[in-house]
């Protein structure tokens, strides 16, 4: 093809874009509402990824006999039962996440995902790690195994869940500075 | 001027120009992003725009850099999803060249995609230079070799 034939095709597209009214609200309002959308959808993967491996190792703990078996179990099923409220909690703000609703709303959507969020991270670091630490430890105890040992492999747990709440922060504070520069320039 | 209403005018008026610089860079999904990515950054250095350039060379070298850096810290460029242009989805023909225009494009690097961009809108080659930061010899070489690759390209 010929940069003259490139020319020509491309003339058609400025005039399409010439004569479509291009309505900068509306581009700006659906790309916030598409991010918005993408961290909640994302925290619903999440969320359901942790349950399956939940019931996973549920099903492992029931079906072998491992020391502390009965408290590994407790813990699973803690983490389950806060697993279907987070289903809940979730399930109620996709319901909620639509195109139709106003960039208000999708910021409320957004302040009460990221309370969601925030008390995951809370609870995953005061009841989660700390039962499964102790687990851990009493486990490789009875193997013989030095607590330093329990101490690395729960720090590399504690770095997983750490990170995943850094991308998280940062995605939705991305989300944030996109809705209040949006207010900024919208208010004229 | 007020710098809420010289903002207004300015996207008012240029706001084709940057569709087009996003349809360039930006897969269907991406387009709304890359956009809005582009508004912001404008309205972030309007403040430090000194009227050393046209405004058009501004508001080209700011849209290429955002998308530019925006492709980069994405880290994909999606050179099968063709964007769907709605208002143009009755006009069979138009929309079979405009596709047959973004698949080529879109296989051209980031820089030559920012030179071929400017060649097509018009802008002569002092200013082709001065937004993409090259000479004015070396932006003819340049659209040499594009016009060299397409032609490859469209023969394969």
């Amino acid at each position: 093809m010929e940069l003259d034939e490139l020319k020509e095709k491309w003339n058609i597209l400025s005039e399409e874009v010439a004569n479509h009214k291009i309505v900068t609200q509306e581009i700006i309002d659906k790309s916030l509402k598409k991010k918005v959308r993408t961290v909640v959808t994302d925290g619903q993967y999440a969320l359901g990824f942790m349950f399956i491996l939940m019931i996973g190792l549920l099903l492992f703990f029931f079906f072998n006999d491992f020391p502390y078996r009965n408290f590994a179990i407790i813990i699973i099923v803690i983490c389950m039962l806060y697993g279907i409220w987070g289903f809940y909690e979730m399930s109620r703000l996709s319901k909620i996440i639509s195109p139709m609703l106003n960039i208000c709303e999708m910021e409320n959507c957004l302040i009460r995902y990221k309370r969601q969020t925030k008390n995951a991270y809370m609870f995953s670091f005061l009841v989660i790690l700390p039962s499964f630490f102790v687990w851990d430890v009493l486990v490789e105890r009875s193997n013989g195994m030095p607590l330093l040992y329990s101490i690395l492999k729960n720090a590399i747990f504690v770095a997983i869940i750490i990170s995943s709440s850094r991308y998280n922060r940062r995605k939705m504070d991305e989300i944030e500075e996109g809705f209040k520069e949006y207010k900024e320039f919208m208010k004229e | 001027m007020n710098h809420k209403k010289e903002f207004a005018e300015l996207v008012n008026r240029y706001k084709d120009v940057i569709f087009k610089v996003c349809y360039v860079y930006a897969s269907r999904e991406e387009l709304e992003d890359y956009y809005q990515e582009v508004l912001i950054q404008l309205w972030r250095s309007l403040p430090n725009f000194r009227n050393e350039s046209k405004m058009s060379t501004w508001i080209y070298r700011v849209s290429l850099n955002t998308c530019i850096s925006y492709v980069r810290k994405n880290k994909k460029v999606n050179k099968v999803s063709l964007i769907d242009l709605d208002f143009i989805d009755n006009d069979i023909e138009k929309k079979y060249y405009i596709d047959e225009l973004y698949l080529l494009i879109n296989r051209l690097n980031k820089f030559e995609k920012a030179i071929i961009l400017l060649w097509l809108e018009e802008r002569d080659y002092e200013e082709i230079a001065s937004i993409v930061g090259i000479s004015k010899n070396n932006v003819a070489v340049k659209l040499n070799r594009i016009k060299e690759k397409l032609r490859k390209m469209s023969n394969q």
